[in-house]
């Protein structure tokens, strides 16, 4: 049975990645957290090297500053020249950071004997890593976009949906765009643990698309997708050990180790393309009967 | 035979020229995601090669990972017509769900076909010469480096049979078809050749960093030109400058040559980026301030031009008063009365300024006739 820690874990970054997906998909910007993602990676390699610490709470400290500073310079090269199209920004800081991230890694572990592994966890998550501190990591950045959600529903609302208009309401707040993308950082780098720089950014595409495609509306929407990042993450490290389990028994290696990250990624990917596919005969079904009704009359 | 660090140098010269071509061509189409999407997505392929070949080293793997690019981007394309053309949330749901497939698979294969999952990501430019090309028990150097080269050719032959019609199939792909071209084959054949080169980067370069070699070169070289001949030979330029620099850097610190090649592609960027001539961050900025300095010099001359024909210059002329009639800080009126006593538009006259008959007549034109604000 996995350790009671790793499900808590899981079932909690679930529940945050459907909550900040919402927003995030809401506002078209899929890609985005993928990018902070990568972003977060130096300076989790730079922290290793300076303290030498295990601990994930320091670790992130420096996973938060890399993913402001990959957010500044996005912005930057949206200030300078306008051949520069949103995708090869996107591409261009995703890569550079990893980049560096991997540039530091190999002077880190010369410094830093043993750390590589420690490194791997990052990459791809790995609930053999994850511990109450972990834990307290995520419900703590939980609870902070809980609330900061909850006290600023309405403006929240208006700035994924119609943001020129929040624009024009003099109730809109300055500080909440700046301060959900400060969330998003903040929630990317608490699930490292957990699902890994590589498919961290997944989980917010493939919970909320879920969600969006079985109801239309905002908040219901949005419960949707974290009661199924919640279900899906409670399940992870379960799929992950029948299918650790599974692969034993074909060819009778019990050294395997299977990264959580890839397993959660694919079951939220399972659902969305149920929930598409269900739409996409819903759809094709009214198609045909109303050609049909129109055929008739 | 060259030696290992010469065979390194060569690896990593083709790879960033033949992925900078072909990233350099998405990039025009924007499409600079599709690389990180394919990169990604031919893991699945990679992944099922593994369990039905039972080997690492099997050739037919090639073959499955450009079929699982390619499977990965038709699906992308479908589902962003069911998500209402949205191509960034249909990349987002697509290529993590094929990594990860990729991810697991590779993860729970028997031992004996195992890689390391690191390597996955990192690559190793350093490690790819040890893949020998052998035939008859003699020794051809590195397998990739002769993959590449045919990359690089059949790149090369694709430019030079489309080359009359490059700029219509990528520009405007509708143009083209009522041109009587098969711009769709032409982008098909060059989806296929990216998916080729890209597999083959795969290993030396891995599925993030090698985003930054074809990005990178494409982005800076389309920074400092516009004419599509100048901007692939920018593109292949900045291409070997980086997998130069990146070599020769890593010879001084202990570090990834894959790392290093990535870092000086986005290094050469970078400074594009901040110098280039024109549409550089710095000279743009240089431009703005001119226009602002300009404007403060016409705002400064109508001002003076207004008071002396309503005859209360004594007042709103001083010399002293101007930065408060005007609101603008003295550094910046400062420099805006130089520039008009520069162009001998106005002159100060005791504690007043006044206008000089250019001036007066400069002054005139901008408010009264509004095409005189064009004339310099």
């Amino acid at each position: 049975m996995p350790d009671f820690a790793v499900i808590a874990g899981c079932a909690l970054a679930g529940i945050l990645y459907g909550l900040l997906g919402s927003f995030s998909l809401a506002r078209n910007q899929a890609l985005l957290g993928d990018v902070l993602s990568h972003a977060a990676w130096p300076g989790l390699v730079l922290m290793l090297g300076l303290t030498g610490s295990r601990n994930f709470a320091i670790l992130g400290i420096g996973a938060c500053l890399a993913g402001m500073a990959g957010m500044a310079i996005l912005d930057l090269l949206g200030r300078g020249s306008n051949r520069l199209k949103p995708d090869a920004r996107l591409a261009l800081v995703l890569s550079g950071f990893f980049a560096v991230g991997m540039l530091l890694a190999r002077p880190v572990q010369s410094i830093r004997p043993g750390s590589q592994g420690h490194l791997q966890a990052f990459l791809f998550g790995q609930t053999a890593a994850l511990v109450w501190s972990d834990v307290m990591v995520i419900a703590l950045v939980l609870a902070l976009s809980l609330v900061f959600a909850a006290s600023r529903w309405r403006d929240l609302t208006a700035l994924c949906f119609d943001p020129v208009w929040r624009q024009t309401t003099p109730a809109s707040n300055m500080a909440t765009s700046p301060l959900l993308d400060t969330i998003l950082v903040l929630g990317i780098v608490a699930g490292l643990p957990v699902a890994g720089v590589a498919l961290v950014s997944a989980l917010l595409v493939c919970l909320p698309v879920t969600a969006r495609v079985l109801t239309k509306r905002f908040l219901p929407g949005t419960g949707l997708a974290m009661l199924l990042g919640g279900l899906l993450g409670a399940s992870a490290p379960w799929m992950v050990m029948g299918l650790e389990s599974l692969a034993q028994h074909f060819h009778g290696d019990s050294t395997l180790r299977l990264p959580t990250g890839p397993v959660f990624v694919l079951a939220g990917s399972i659902c969305a393309a149920g929930a598409l596919a269900f739409r996409y005969l819903a759809r094709s079904r009214a198609k045909a009967t109303g050609a049909i009704n129109h055929a008739a009359n | 035979m060259l030696p290992i660090e010469w065979e390194v140098l060569l690896l990593g010269c083709l790879t960033a020229t033949a992925c900078g071509i072909v990233g350099g061509l998405a990039l025009l189409r924007k499409q600079a995601l599709m690389g990180d999407a394919l990169g990604h997505s031919l893991l699945a392929g990679i992944g099922a090669g593994f369990w039905l070949l039972g080997s690492s080293r099997s050739p037919w793997l090639f073959p499955c990972a450009v079929a699982s690019g390619l499977f990965a981007i038709m699906l992308v394309e479908f589902l962003a017509k069911q998500l209402g053309g949205n191509q960034a949330t249909a990349l987002g749901l697509i290529f993590p769900a094929f990594f990860s497939i990729g991810i697991i698979l590779i993860s729970l294969a028997p031992k004996s076909a195992h890689i390391d999952l690191d390597r996955v990501v990192t690559g190793n430019l350093d490690l790819a010469p040890l893949d020998r090309l052998m035939v008859d028990g003699h020794d051809y150097g590195p397998r990739v480096a002769w993959s590449m080269a045919l990359a690089l050719g059949f790149i090369g032959f694709y430019l030079a049979a489309y080359w009359r019609h490059l700029h219509w199939i990528l520009f405007d792909p509708a143009g083209a078809h009522a041109m009587g071209l098969k711009p769709d084959r032409a982008l098909s054949i060059l989806l296929l050749l990216t998916t080729c080169v890209i597999t083959l980067a795969f290993e030396t370069m891995g599925t993030v960093m090698v985003v930054s070699l074809l990005v990178a070169p494409g982005a800076t070289a389309w920074l400092l030109s516009r004419n599509l001949t100048n901007y692939l030979l920018f593109t292949v330029a900045v291409s070997l400058g980086a997998a130069l620099t990146g070599r020769f850097a890593t010879l001084a610190i202990d570090a990834s040559t894959t790392a290093a090649t990535s870092c000086a592609a986005l290094a050469l960027f970078g400074t594009a980026f901040l110098l280039a001539p024109q549409e550089g961050l710095l000279a743009r900025w240089r431009a703005s301030i001119k226009i602002r300095e300009r404007l403060d010099a016409r705002l400064i001359l109508v001002h003076l031009w207004h008071h002396e024909i309503r005859g209360d210059s004594e007042i709103e002329c001083l010399a002293s008063a101007l930065t408060h009639h005007l609101n603008m800080p003295e550094v910046r009126l400062n420099k805006a009365l130089n520039r008009l006593v520069k162009d001998q538009l106005a002159e100060k006259n005791g504690p007043l300024w006044q206008t000089t008959t250019a001036g007066t007549l400069l002054g005139r034109s901008l408010v009264e006739d509004d095409t005189g604000s064009r004339e310099d």
